[in-house]
């Protein structure tokens, strides 16, 4: 047995002492002074408050994460996702520790963390990656060659950026120069790094990415597909698993070079390869790797039947794949909504208070991966999403119904949330036909805000 | 008196808008609701900690007179001992928090009561306890009753 320390909060926190739990394993949380008691912190079988509730006091502070790791003589830290899970840094710092970090090697997280180099070095292993400049723009002029030779419109990325930020479009050479120097000054402030690189624009492609789980050796396998299209402002809403526009040649020549181009990396751990689209054009990109577990990664556990929480805790722990691809197999449909507390009623600001009555749904097919119960103060110091139901059925059309019969069956008062937008998603024609892409939400303002306001 | 016949004189409202903010800052209201003109409602008042802040079930950060609380994680060592005189914001431990030192110190001066004995600690763990010194009538605050006391016999 093993004893995990769980550096996160919130529904991944509970997903991993459920999985350290069920692998026989000692599950410990680590938690600020606004999260005690909460559920993740009863269910664990340990629980140590590292500071108070703001994040660079508590989760965010590696001094901190690393001394409760000591505190409880941990044998490995699961950082979930977001906080410091791709912290290239952080995981070089447990790495030099006694304990193992539950995610990929920390030069890896350095390297996709790097989004020109990781580019570079995709390309090299044979992944195709959007027309763009080779590695950082060294000036403007060099802006203005690579942008001329890749055509207009352009993408102007920071280097290190993520989450959506640090991006812009660039329709024309008129504003090339004040998008060149408004992204490098976002990138400083927001990434502490000037570096920025050109990528192709594709107008409104899908967003489809694929999971995959390394050993470090060379030993590679996937878990296919997710198609994550149904964003607003660069932010997930609701993902599924398999992609509507995927098909079997393109699935089977995008998994092998996949599997070649990682085996040549040598990447270790859970990983997800992002890429877009273009359905008019039948080519995918890669845009980047995510070194890390992502939030919808319960689609592809429930079309694969496999957990990937309990194979990233076995890589990590045994150095090598718990299975092998010729044992994951996949089956049916799934789709995930992501439930945060926003008011879909005032441009989905989020929305703080405590629950006052909550009912999950249930029965066949149904997953709820959530922390939350009646009594918890959904706070202002945290992310808004306070859980993902999930549903599986053996179609894409009876998983939409399953799916409108959750959320019917769903009741949480206190706070308003983002359910009643996938209402209207689950309903709208072009969703349930499987046409759409990453300009849907934007496409269809007017409709969704016109059902938001008469419910 | 119907509403068409209620009159305010601008002094009076400036005066009662005053006297309400004034009472609104003292007890750090962020809001007060009158439900209803005909009184059957009530009275609805909001504390700005109820908006902002997690209703915190140990109140870790809440300073206690008399109690020492961890600064952070960490493994502790003391520099004082139970019985030792201590003044206010006095350092008198310091916790290794993995490659950093956080120091240790006092909210109040007196005798150190209580010492944990751990060597981890959490933040906001209760690691000690601070009693106010007494005078010769058992007053607490005053001068330290053993000093005064101690080599008179």
């Amino acid at each position: 047995m093993s004893r995990i320390l769980i550096a996160n909060r919130g529904e991944i926190a509970l997903r991993v002492i459920r999985a350290c739990q069920e692998l026989g394993h000692e599950a410990v949380i680590v938690h600020s002074e606004a999260d005690e008691g909460t559920r993740p912190v009863r269910v664990a079988d340990r629980s140590v408050c590292i500071g108070p509730a703001d994040l660079n006091s508590s989760y965010m502070d590696e001094q901190s994460i690393l001394s409760a790791a000591k505190m409880v003589d941990a044998d490995a830290i699961h950082p979930g996702y977001g906080m410091l899970s791709e912290n290239a840094g952080f995981a070089e710092r447990v790495e030099e520790s006694p304990f193992v970090f539950v995610g990929p090697a920390s030069d890896t997280i350095h390297l996709m963390g790097q989004k020109s180099e990781a580019r570079a070095r995709l390309s090299e292993a044979g992944m195709p990656v959007l027309p763009g400049s080779d590695g950082d723009l060294t000036d403007y002029e060099e802006a203005e060659e690579v942008a001329e030779e890749v055509g207009y419109p352009i993408m102007l990325k920071a280097s290190q950026g993520g989450g959506g930020r640090g991006i812009s479009k660039v329709m024309s050479e008129d504003e090339l120069e004040d998008q060149f120097q408004r992204v490098q000054s976002e990138s400083e402030a927001a990434f502490g790094s000037e570096k920025i690189y050109i990528e192709k624009f594709i107008e409104d492609p899908r967003h489809i990415e694929f999971q995959v789980v390394g050993d470090g050796k060379g030993d590679v396998l996937h878990l296919y597909e997710r198609e994550c299209s149904i964003q607003r402002r660069h932010q997930k809403l609701l993902e599924e698993a398999p992609s509507p526009a995927m098909t079997k040649t393109l699935r089977d020549d995008l998994t092998a070079d996949i599997m070649e181009a990682l085996s040549d990396l040598k990447y270790s751990n859970v990983g997800t390869l992002e890429m877009v689209y273009d359905e008019s054009a039948e080519e995918a990109y890669v845009i980047e790797v995510n070194t890390r577990i992502q939030v919808e990664h319960p689609v592809s556990e429930m079309i694969t039947g496999r957990d990937l929480i309990r194979i990233q805790i076995e890589t990590a722990l045994e150095g090598e794949l718990p299975i092998g691809q010729s044992e994951i197999d996949r089956d049916g449909h799934s789709m995930e909504v992501r439930v945060c507390a926003e008011n879909p009623h005032s441009g989905f600001s989020p929305d703080q208070g405590t629950i006052e009555h909550l009912n999950f749904p249930s029965g066949p097919g149904v997953r709820v991966d959530s922390y939350i119960e009646t009594g918890t103060w959904i706070s202002p110091y945290y992310d808004s999403m306070i859980g993902k139901i999930i549903t599986w059925d053996s179609t894409r059309s009876e998983c939409i119904e399953r799916m409108k019969r959750a959320l019917g069956e769903t009741e949480i008062e206190g706070i308003s949330t983002t359910i009643p937008l996938f209402e209207w998603i689950l309903d709208e024609e072009t969703f349930r036909a499987g046409d759409f892409d990453t300009g849907y939400i934007d496409a269809h303002r007017d409709d969704w805000k016109s059902y938001l306001g008469s419910n | 008196m119907t509403d068409d016949q209620f009159s305010f004189r601008e002094s009076d409202v400036r005066r009662h808008v005053k006297r309400l903010l004034q009472i609104m800052n003292h007890y750090d209201l962020t809001e007060v609701e009158l439900e209803n003109k005909t009184g059957e409602g009530g009275i609805h008042v909001r504390r700005s900690e109820q908006e902002n802040y997690p209703p915190l079930l140990e109140g870790r950060s809440t300073d206690v007179e008399g109690e020492i609380r961890a600064p952070s994680i960490g493994q502790i060592s003391w520099d004082v001992n139970t019985g030792d005189s201590v003044e206010a914001n006095q350092v008198v431990g310091t916790i290794e928090k993995n490659d950093e030192t956080v120091e240790v110190s006092t909210d109040m001066g007196g005798i150190i009561a209580e010492l944990c004995e751990e060597e981890y600690v959490e933040f906001g763990q209760r690691i000690g306890s601070i009693e106010p010194k007494q005078n010769d009538n058992g007053d607490e605050n005053d001068v330290d009753k053993s000093e005064q006391e101690g080599d008179g016999e």
